[in-house]
């Protein structure tokens, strides 16, 4: 039984890894148990999965705004001066 | 044989995920077991293996991060629970509105940007690119292990950050 026991520092660990890769079948067991009964990781997965939507949106943002810097911004200057004639 | 791996690595955390693995790989393994050699000889080699892996893993990745005890220290006590300081607490007002909110967006960038500079990286890296994890890995110089471990640690900063700085003074 102790060998399914994870503690929260690797149960947090593993809800990383879990967003990334899939887990191994022994792994996701260990997590499943333990969030089962820790309230604290439960909501670390579910904020931690928050600040991954924010990072997302954080790269929506950034692609607009400074991403379209180089060769791609020519191009588009220049469909959009062809278009324009 | 948690006392021998804790010599060999000299470390109790290792040594106990140590012992761990060694026990998961036994327990998938026992209809290989011939039973040739006492069962103890078997599991201490199985953990032998376990220990020389850990060595060869060790010396492949950077050293020059910040020391996984240490780090834990901030947010978990010694047996590895949620220092009761550092444990989450609720977060109210989450929907997608906060993403557009200004101040949130600068609070989240500050939070970001307070990161040391590998972390950040590793965290960033897979969203603002398209790159494979192990792409990343090779460009910033660490093993995929220790890819989500620096994951992992920029993620409870990011999280205690953003529950100091937003969460906790809008209520």
């Amino acid at each position: 039984m102790t060998v399914m026991m994870l503690s929260c520092f690797k149960a947090t660990e593993l809800i990383e890894k879990r967003q990334l890769t899939p887990l191994g079948v022994v792994d996701l067991l260990r997590l499943h148990m333990h969030t089962m009964m820790c309230d604290a990781c439960r909501m670390y997965e579910k904020q931690s999965k928050i600040i991954t939507t924010a990072l997302h949106s954080e790269l929506h943002m950034n692609r607009s705004a400074v991403h379209v810097s180089d060769e791609s911004a020519n191009t588009l200057i220049e469909k959009i001066l062809t278009e324009e004639k | 044989m948690l006392s021998w791996a804790t010599k060999r690595t000299s470390n109790q955390h290792i040594a106990e995920d140590l012992v761990q693995e060694t026990f998961l790989i036994a327990a998938e393994k026992y209809s290989s077991f011939r039973r040739e050699s006492e069962p103890k000889t078997w599991l201490f080699g199985i953990l032998n293996l376990k220990i020389a892996e850990f060595y060869r893993s060790k010396k492949r990745t950077h050293e020059s991060h910040v020391d996984i005890d240490e780090f834990s220290d901030l947010f978990f006590s010694e047996d590895g629970k949620w220092k009761q300081s550092a444990a989450p607490t609720v977060w109210e007002d989450v929907d997608t509105h906060l993403f557009d909110d200004q101040l949130f967006v600068e609070i989240f960038e500050q939070c970001l940007g307070s990161l040391p500079n590998t972390w950040n990286q590793s965290l960033t890296a897979k969203f603002f690119s398209e790159k494979t994890t192990e792409q990343i890995c090779q460009e910033l110089g660490i093993s995929i292990t220790n890819y989500w471990q620096l994951i992992h640690r920029a993620k409870l900063k990011m999280r205690s950050c953003l529950e100091q700085q937003w969460f906790r003074k809008n209520r």
